[in-house]
């Protein structure tokens, strides 16, 4: 719970930031997002007519697409303002230049160049902006011969992260599930920008361009890939799937209700107690060291567990095997997660009332902070709702002007 | 001229082990901040350092830590890859906390640092006696960053997991595997070990950030589990506003046809490839010298490609079985097809991208000597950065800490010594 206790809803932990949102489709917008749920002013730019092309992706409400429908971009833009602006004509410009003057931020996920192509390149934003912090999301960089190329989430993952080390080595190589590189590159940019802004809030004049490639965030991660890339040059070896072949990590099982996953190795002797065998290395003449590489043990013990979840339901086996200090978790499906009581009264989900489709539930907060907590605050715009708000309100641009930029199709 | 780095001048107590932890400590390091790990030589944090006090040699745990030559050497822990990567840049002493005679000297250090981060499991850490409320009594602004895998409160507050049980737990695994539900085949993912390093970070970093406007610290709950269903909407909307289970597509993509993972010519070498709008299978189609099958008139659509994906990966497998992985991705780029090679540790080193813009840096450690090492997650224009030091070698700053940074005499510190707090080897009772 906040700690003040005012009557007013907290402060939020940036508050008073204020960002410029020139983002689409996912990783951008989940940076953003991640700034605006936790209390930075964002205003976000749509061009004008079709939007985000993020709103063409489900899923949709009834599976319906309509710009106004899906789910996702509901879920990435909560909290957010949004405006219409066609930058490629040059009043566009004018306009995004005095948001540069507003803005402490501005994020971006164009294609490399396209911003100096508008005649808004870090240099001249710069100019008018001494402090701003420029965060750039692509997909390979600012710079370097690829910057051109293009890609979708399993491309980022085949170039820079593990994917030749993950699946099994009879089948193909199996890429990440859903986007989360992409998010996981939202996030990294948004770490980015805050180290920028902290040293902004202590130095006032001190903007800078960030540049974040999506590919390096996989070279970089800890999900196996900076360790296998070390471990290589340090041994030589080239490190490929070995999942079906080589049982003793993390394995799943069907439970009476579902899966269970069951990390057996750096435990084993608390496995056993579990499954009521304490003796069984020395039964089958090994011991703690050597178990695992024994191909004839590790399929008795696999079998045992098999046996040991089949008779249980998720929630069972899991606190059964909490309880003897064993690695496990159920493995759940989409309507597992969302209905897992323990899930749930953690606040794992929250609810909007949406003008359009009623009652809507989203994933809340990525953590509980607890003094300055996530809110949601508005549900995402719809296209260029929040023009009047901040061309008039924000820009002082008289609404009669606002219906000539509006004639010219700019806004 | 370029600018100081952007976190210059916090201080940050680094508690963390395995995985999760260190890498959000590890990318606050990176870009300035003096991150000391308090490390406990009594007992032996597992898959931190190494994986286990006792090298464990070409075995069961060879891709995640391995030593050079395949040679652990004395003292491995200072050695193996897995801590080279995460430990650059922090610095490293030693404490036996909670052993009762080093939590003042323990507190004295909070007093004069900006962010605690620790990762134990909840109740193992509440255990030491260096809570956030006590915590705040000898620093009343402390941030404190608490990573368990559910959460500090809940019915599974307690309950304990590495990153492949949270990311079932969180239904990731779920939507993460081939299509014919073989979750064996599937194997592990560490992802969500990246998930919650990074959640991290942003934790602490929205807290400084708080506390630089307002003067106030704050105690930040970060559930890695939670942290990862933020990652995947996706599939849990579908089940709230449609009531569908989505389940595992291989490399095939919800709305865009064919995408897919295809074998090259040679050994274990393979190519991505993504087509969305008609514009990128035409371009396709050109790269593939516009062959006579892909002329198929129900392959004109992105209805008709999604209905035939099957059919189509067939063909597309016959052509790129011929070409070598890293020249289609070449051609098929020049084309305008989002594609890549699967990239093997040595081709990813040698990738004229990550050359042209000098990802990985040269680093030489004093016992494992010169490598490269993956760079900073991001660049910054103003403000050109690389890895400053190698990872330390156990307490390899006791003396900074305890005598420059909290003042101990020689006789304290030598005491410290005596009692088995301060050192740069195991206690010789964990290799019994």
């Amino acid at each position: 719970m906040p700690e003040d206790s005012t009557g007013r809803p907290p402060l939020q932990a940036l508050a008073g930031t204020r960002v410029l949102d020139l983002t689409h489709y996912v990783a951008g917008p989940f940076c953003t997002k991640l700034l605006a749920d936790y209390g930075a002013e964002v205003i976000k730019l749509e061009r004008p007519g079709s939007g985000d092309p993020g709103r063409r992706i489900g899923p949709f409400n009834q599976d319906l697409p309509n710009p106004e429908s899906s789910a996702l971009f509901q879920y990435l833009n909560q909290n957010k303002l949004g405006i219409t602006l066609d930058l490629k004509q040059s009043a566009g410009v004018k306009i995004i230049e005095s948001l540069a003057m507003w803005a402490d931020v501005i994020v971006e996920n164009l294609q490399p160049d396209v911003m100096s192509k508008f005649g808004l390149g870090y240099s001249r934003l710069k100019e008018l902006n001494p402090s701003l912090i420029l965060t750039s999301i692509s997909n390979f960089g600012q710079t370097g011969p690829y910057r051109h190329r293009k890609a979708t989430e399993i491309v980022e993952y085949a170039t820079g992260g593990p994917m030749l080390f993950t699946g099994a080595s009879h089948r193909e190589p199996l890429k990440h599930g859903g986007r989360v590189g992409m998010y996981f590159a939202g996030q990294v940019a948004a770490i980015a920008t805050l180290t920028a802004l902290y040293r902004q809030m202590g130095n006032g004049n001190l903007g800078d361009h960030l540049d974040i490639s999506i590919m390096e965030t996989q070279a970089g991660t800890i999900d196996r890939q900076s360790a296998l890339l070390l471990g290589h040059v340090y041994t030589g070896r080239r490190y490929s799937r070995f999942a079906g072949e080589n049982k003793g990590f993390s394995q799943v099982y069907p439970g009476k209700d579902g899966y269970m996953d069951v990390q057996y190795a750096g435990g084993s002797s608390r496995l056993l107690a579990l499954l009521g065998r304490p003796d069984f290395f020395e039964e089958n003449g090994v011991d703690v060291t050597t178990a695992l590489a024994t191909p004839r043990v590790v399929q008795k013990l696999d079998e045992l567990i098999a046996e040991w979840i089949s008779t249980r339901t998720q929630i069972e086996g899991w606190a059964q095997s909490q309880a003897q200090r064993t690695l496990s978790a159920p493995l759940y499906n989409p309507a597992g997660v969302a209905s897992d009581p323990g899930l749930r009264a953690r606040g794992v989900w929250a609810s909007i009332d949406d003008p359009r489709y009623g009652r809507q539930t989203f994933p809340s907060r990525h953590m509980i902070m607890r003094r300055t907590p996530w809110q949601i605050r508005s549900p995402a715009p719809s296209l260029g709702q929040h023009n009047r708000h901040v061309y008039c309100g924000l820009l002082g641009v008289s609404r009669r002007e606002l219906s000539i930029l509006r004639q010219e199709s700019i806004v | 001229m370029s600018a100081r780095l952007p976190l210059e001048g916090v201080r940050i107590i680094d508690m963390t082990l395995a995985w999760v932890g260190p890498f959000g400590t590890q990318l606050l390091a990176d870009w300035g901040a003096e991150v000391i790990r308090v490390e406990p030589i009594s007992i032996f944090q597992y898959g931190t350092r190494a994986i286990q006090v006792m090298p464990i040699n070409r075995g069961l745990y060879d891709w995640a830590s391995s030593y050079p030559d395949d040679v652990p050497g004395e003292r491995h822990w200072n050695r193996s890859s897995l801590f080279q990567i995460h430990g650059r840049n922090k610095l490293s002493m030693t404490s036996n906390i909670p052993a009762p005679d080093i939590m003042d000297t323990h507190l004295q250090l909070v007093s004069i640092s900006d962010v605690v981060i620790e990762n134990n499991v909840p109740q193992t850490y509440d255990k030491i006696g260096a809570s956030y409320e006590q915590l705040r009594q000898v620093r009343p602004d402390i941030i404190m960053v608490r990573v368990p895998a559910y959460g500090l409160s809940g019915p599974y507050a307690k309950y304990r997991a590495l990153g492949p049980q949270m990311e079932s737990a969180a239904g990731y695994t779920w939507i993460r595997g081939y299509r014919d539900g073989q979750l064996t085949d599937a194997g592990t993912s560490y992802f969500g070990d990246a998930v919650g390093g990074v959640t991290e970070a942003f934790a602490a970093l929205m807290a400084l950030c708080h506390r630089k406007r307002t003067g106030q610290g704050q105690l930040v709950d970060v559930a890695t589990t939670e942290a990862i269903i933020s990652y995947i909407p996706e599939s849990t909307l579908d089940w709230q506003v449609n009531g569908r289970i989505q389940s595992a597509l291989t490399n095939a993509h919800p709305s865009r046809a064919p995408q897919g993972c295809y074998r090259c010519k040679g050994d274990d070498n393979w190519i991505v490839l993504s087509v969305g709008s008609d514009e990128e299978w035409v371009s396709l189609k050109r790269a593939m010298g516009d062959p006579h099958w892909a002329r198929d008139p129900r392959f004109d659509t992105l209805l008709g490609r999604y209905r035939c994906q099957e059919e189509i990966d067939g063909h597309l497998e016959e052509w790129t079985a011929n070409g070598n992985h890293l020249e289609l991705m070449g051609r098929l780029q020049t084309e305008g097809v989002p594609a890549g090679a699967v990239h093997d540790q040595r081709e990813l080193y040698e990738d004229p991208q990550m050359v042209a813009r000098g990802y990985f840096e040269q680093l030489e450690q004093p016992s494992t000597g010169m490598h490269p090492y993956t760079g900073m997650m991001w660049k910054m224009a103003d403000t050109p950065n690389g890895i400053r030091r190698p990872a330390p070698m156990l307490g390899e700053h006791n003396e900074y800490v305890f005598k420059e940074l909290l003042g101990l005499t020689e006789s304290e510190y030598a005491n410290l010594e005596r009692k088995g707090h301060v050192g740069t080897e195991y206690s010789a009772h964990l290799y019994d």
